[in-house]
């Protein structure tokens, strides 16, 4: 589904991903960890296709479209979702009219009839209920004034609106508490699917008790240096990531 | 509290004593003859005399501005004498031993020991009394490096050329009427050559002093930072207590070249008036840079003195990456006026500046800021930031802010952003309660107020400043 | 041009108007006319002004106010066509509004109008004064206690006539209301406007503004209010561009504890000009006053914007604050802005912000990141960036009316 190849990217001309390379499966969730500045998050920004990320050398394809030639609503569109780790505040625009457009701009990308307006309030009323955020924030300003733990599950909800092919959730565990953390993975849990797959960009080990991965990779300087199942993370709670560094080194 | 306040505000002025020698100083009165005078008891290149009649002529058909935020009596232009010389100073002086001990004295009270000065090595000093520069330190080093640091009355016979090429260049003659009239009348002032590359190897410093009772002074500065050069210039003011206003108009151009570095250092102290309001310079200065491309051009002033204060150092960015930089702090207490702030004009791609403006209004002192962000149609991603701060003292005072911001380019950015606050006695009592007494408490609240703009001083100036604020805030409290 | 031969008084009207006529024209008296060099008007040509003559009063188009509605408003409409108001196209008002013809005021209601009228706006307003000179048509609306239905005043110009619109609105101690002005039409006439508002004690007024006229319509005017103790002004301003389009809207905070809220939005496209002035004026103490203003510059359009708060010397606890934000979506777009701060005493809160800037590189990532392309994302920021103001309105309808005529603005705007 989503084949990464000798990837090198930069940001202001410093090389932060240097030869990255990952294959994600149907249906698989791939945990991705390190220590801040490995490269974690400009994986989920180089993949999402955010301007000022560079890619330097190196593929990325899903479902056999070259991803990197994709402008980003096209990425979107085709299935690629990131949550984001610090979500902007877009005032002025109410989440509900963003979701809609949203929506109907990938209904459109698939020839699909949209979803008439009282189904898709239905949906998103729906939805909110899902990941325990009261209905109003549908008539807020996108994100604005939200909290952390609000902004982390509107990304939630707007992930699970677009239900996307691959979706990744760029440290989405980070500054929840322990509840919100739950609603998050039981948000994550219900979505997944044989024909969906998953990247969960973490710092902690503590996210993966929630949401169980199959494989994880541990970056150090821009590449991963080591892959393993679920009892890496654990082996890294244990022994932090100076081992594998020094390992590295 | 407000009794505390004026209390502090009365101040002395220390710099306020006149010197007693004799002066060759023309009668009042201003016209053709006049600048000829001033011509010839220079010894003028003809062009140079040319240039001047024909400011002169254009300053005649001007009108003095009256858009700034300061009120004065009309200013009779011929009441002025426009040109007074030391006596001492016929034969001039081939070293500081010949320089008249009264003059040197002068310096001495000003704080300026240039004896001292010459074995503290780093400052090299330009003095201007009256209208003759006296003394110049530091030759041989700055020649060393191949720069030039000397009068402009001096560099216009040594250095004609680049004199010729580069004056009026940044400040052209008829740019505003106290422009046009410094063209025509100027006395002396500095001129600053720094060759391709080179970094000037000390700070170069002037203080200018306007002694002889109803003279203007007029001098005109010209620095030129050739490609990849780099200069920090200094500049202290101060005169005599006098009950008379004394009119002080002079124009500051600097040239940086590609790759080149200037930063302008002011700290201002012009006798600002008794508490009455009576006497004082009338400050009323074009100050103006050009920055071609990667150039950077900073300007710093802490003006404290002037009964009117008129000055805007501006900043041309012309060449693309240029940088312009505006630091100051304007103190207005008793019943002075300063309208004063900065000019950017950007015009090159990806020029940047910053602006950072400290008014403090105390007494009856009004404070304007006074500013222009210009974004040109080429200024392709182009940034401004500008803060602008008002500190008040006491209920009398005004603090005003003026700022001008023209966008033309949509990748351009400028934001503005003013506040106001005073010294409450809140704050006040806090400090009193922590065992500090009214006036330290100020002084300590001014000048954290103050901070950002010191700190962008050379250390020694940064220090003065403080000082200097402190005394001219003295008794302000309550 | 010259403002005093403009000042000509129309014939046959009672004493105490013709005494209004030679006060405002005596304030004319040896005013130049504005150019680049008058500090108010460096940025605005009065030349689209002095290069035609109006002076064609045909109608050019329909006279129905109902093309005007706003739906769901459940408005009560004060309708003016061409200057004149027209009580058969008008609503009943409630019973605690009175509607009063200038011209036609009895002796006391006379009384009344002249304490106020031409009060409010400043002498400095030469395009009020020379209102005043020739002042014909225009009414004085009175309101006592709580009117719950909005007023809609429908200043409709159809013509290429040279138009004179006056409004005088006295809110009485404690009243309360919504009033919304609604300029509209579709003809290219020339409109001085003056509208002045004086909130008693404790009374408190919506107001909106709405220039929403034709685009060749010229307009001069702008509208003034007075708050007395406790008042509050709530005041919402939106203006599309025209050749010339001067608005200047001052606010007198005469009274203590007076408060005053002011959100706007200049939208000037093709090669339109907006020039908007706004003033709080702080005469009395602990009076608070917020100014929000923004605007979007397109294509070859030119905005003006000049905001200025005023602290007199007795206005203690003072709390003033001024925003404005510009974006320019072209290369020949341009914005010239000036907040002022003239500050007359120590104990106030005072703070003004400027920004010229471009949408955020972010927000239109993060748009694109959920399938938007970027043109709607583009749009639908611009569309938020103005929309934001709308989120405190008092009346839904008028909100959802304005939000539609945003959005149809917007549609055509495309990067």
């Amino acid at each position: 589904m989503l084949s990464i190849h000798d990837l090198y990217a930069s940001v202001d001309e410093t090389e932060i991903l240097k030869g990255l390379s990952l294959e994600i499966s149907d249906g698989e969730v791939h945990a991705i960890m390190g220590v801040n500045g490995s490269g974690k998050s400009t994986l989920g920004h180089v993949l999402a296709g955010r301007p000022g990320y560079t890619v330097t050398s190196g593929s990325v394809r899903m479902d056999d479209q070259d991803l990197l030639e994709l402008e980003p609503e096209i990425r979107s569109r085709a299935g690629l979702f990131l949550a984001f780790q610090y979500p902007v505040e877009v005032p002025g625009v109410t989440n509900l009219e963003f979701l809609k457009a949203a929506v109907e701009a990938r209904s459109r990308h698939y020839g699909e009839e949209p979803l008439n307006a009282s189904e898709f309030l239905k949906q998103a009323r729906g939805i909110c209920d899902a990941v325990n955020l009261d209905q109003s924030f549908l008539r807020r300003g996108v994100n604005e004034g939200f909290s952390g733990g609000e902004k982390k599950r509107n990304e939630l909800m707007q992930m699970m609106l677009l239900q996307p092919k691959v979706a990744i959730l760029d440290e989405t565990d980070s500054g929840l508490d322990i509840d919100a953390l739950q609603v998050v993975a039981d948000g994550v849990n219900s979505l997944r699917a044989p024909d969906r797959s998953f990247v969960v960009i973490t710092h902690y080990q503590r996210l993966l008790n929630y949401i169980e991965p199959d494989y994880v990779h541990v970056l150090v300087g821009g590449r991963i240096v080591r892959s393993g199942d679920k009892s890496l993370a654990l082996e890294l709670e244990e022994k932090g990531y100076r081992w594998l560094e020094d390992e590295v080194a | 509290m407000s009794e505390q306040i004026d209390e502090l505000i009365k101040q002395d002025y220390e710099a306020g004593f006149v010197t007693d020698i004799e002066s060759e100083t023309l009668p009042p009165g201003l016209n053709e003859e006049v600048i000829r005078f001033i011509s010839a008891r220079k010894d003028e290149p003809e062009w140079l005399l040319e240039w001047r009649l024909n400011a002169y002529r254009q300053w005649l058909t001007m009108t003095e501005p009256d858009w700034a935020h300061v009120s004065y009596p009309d200013i009779d232009f011929n009441a002025i004498s426009y040109y007074s010389a030391p006596k001492s100073m016929e034969d001039k002086p081939k070293s500081l031993d010949e320089v008249d001990p009264e003059l040197l004295a002068t310096y001495e009270k000003l704080g300026i020991p240039l004896h001292e000065q010459e074995m503290l090595a780093g400052v090299a000093v330009d003095a201007v009394f009256d209208s003759v520069s006296v003394a110049t330190t530091f030759r041989e080093k700055l020649e060393e490096a191949g720069v030039i640091f000397c009068p402009i009355s001096e560099a216009v016979k040594t250095h004609p050329d680049l004199v010729r090429q580069h004056l009026g260049s940044v400040v052209p003659v008829s740019d505003n009427y106290y422009s046009a009239l410094n063209c025509a009348v100027f006395s002396d002032g500095s001129f600053v050559y720094i060759p391709k590359g080179v970094r000037c190897p000390m700070e170069l410093s002037t203080y200018f002093r306007i002694n002889e009772a109803k003279t203007g002074q007029f001098e005109r500065t010209l620095i030129v930072a050739d490609e990849g050069s780099e200069v920090s210039y200094l500049e202290g003011c101060t005169a005599p207590m006098r009950d008379e206003n004394q009119l002080h108009a002079a124009v500051v151009e600097l040239v940086a070249l590609d790759n080149a570095r200037i930063k302008y250092s002011t700290v201002q102290n012009w006798y600002p008036g008794d508490q009455d309001g009576r006497g004082g310079i009338y400050n009323f200065v074009t100050k103006r840079g050009v920055a071609h491309t990667n150039a950077h051009i900073s300007w710093t002033q802490v003006e404290t003195g002037s009964a009117i204060t008129m000055k805007y150092p501006s900043c041309i960015l012309k060449g693309d990456n240029s940088v312009g930089e505006f630091y100051s702090v304007a103190l207005s207490n008793n019943h002075q006026q300063a309208d004063t702030g900065t000019k950017m004009v950007h015009i090159g791609r990806n020029t940047r500046s910053t602006i950072v403006s400290k008014g403090i209004s105390a007494g009856q002192g009004s404070n304007s800021y006074r500013g222009m962000v210009r974004m040109n149609p080429g200024a392709e991603n182009a940034r401004n930031h500008t803060q602008c701060d008002s500190l008040l003292i006491g209920d009398q005072c005004g603090a005003h802010t003026f700022p001008y911001i023209e966008g033309k380019n949509p990748t351009a950015t400028i934001e503005h952003e003013a506040t106001t606050s005073r010294v409450s006695g809140d704050q006040l009592f806090l400090c009193q309660q922590r065992g500090l007494d009214a006036e330290k408490a100020v002084a300590m609240i001014v000048n954290g107020f103050c901070k950002e703009v010191f700190r962008e001083l050379p250390m020694e100036f940064a220090v003065e400043a403080g000082k200097l604020l402190e005394i001219s805030l003295e008794g302000a409290v309550g | 041009m010259d403002f005093e031969q403009l000042a000509v008084a129309p014939a046959a009207s009672p004493v105490w108007l013709q005494d209004f006529h030679a006060a405002s024209r005596s304030a004319l008296v040896g005013v130049p006319w504005p150019d680049r060099k008058t500090e108010a008007w460096r940025n605005t040509s009065l030349r689209p002004l002095t290069d035609e003559s109006f002076n064609d009063s045909t109608m050019t188009g329909s006279s129905d106010p109902s093309e005007y509605r706003i739906d769901d408003l459940n408005s009560r409409d004060v309708v003016f066509v061409d200057g004149q108001y027209k009580p058969e196209l008008s609503d009943e008002t409630p019973s605690n509004v009175n509607v009063v013809k200038l011209a036609d005021a009895s002796e006391t209601e006379a009384q009344l109008i002249r304490s106020s009228l031409g009060t409010i706006v400043p002498v400095s307003q030469h395009f009020a004064q020379l209102n005043g000179s020739r002042l014909n048509d225009g009414i004085m609306l009175r309101i006592r206690g709580v009117v719950s239905q909005p007023i809609r005043i429908v200043w409709q110009s159809n013509s290429h006539g040279s138009l004179n619109h006056r409004l005088l609105v006295l809110m009485e101690p404690g009243s309360q209301a919504t009033l919304i002005e609604h300029f509209c039409g579709i003809g290219r006439a020339f409109t001085n406007s003056v509208s002045e508002f004086e909130l008693a004690e404790n009374s408190h007024l919506h107001h909106y503004r709405l220039h929403l006229e034709h685009e060749a319509a010229i307009h001069v005017g702008g509208c003034h209010a007075r708050l007395s103790a406790n008042a509050s002004l709530s005041g919402f301003h939106l203006g599309t561009g025209s050749p010339l389009k001067r608005l200047d809207v001052t606010v007198n905070h005469a009274g203590a504890g007076a408060d005053s809220r002011m959100v706007g939005a200049y939208l000037p496209k093709t090669k339109q000009r907006i020039d908007y002035h706004i003033c709080a004026e702080h005469s009395a103490p602990h009076c608070t006053s917020e100014s929000t203003f923004r605007g979007i510059v397109a294509d070859e359009a030119r905005a003006v914007f000049n905001g200025r708060i005023h602290i007199h010397p007795g206005a203690r606890e003072t709390e003033a604050t001024l925003d404005n934000k510009n974006l320019l979506t072209s290369y020949k777009a341009q914005v010239h802005t000036k907040p002022e701060l003239e500050i007359y005493n120590d104990d106030v809160a005072c703070a003004h912000g400027a920004t010229v800037s471009q949408l955020s590189e972010e927000s239109l990532h993060y748009l694109r990141s959920r399938g938007l392309g970027p043109d709607a994302a583009y749009r639908m920021l611009n569309f938020a960036f103005i929309n934001e103001l709308l989120d405190g309105a008092s009346e839904p309808p008028l909100a959802e009316y304005l939000r539609t005529r945003l959005q149809n603005w917007f549609e055509q705007e495309a990067p």
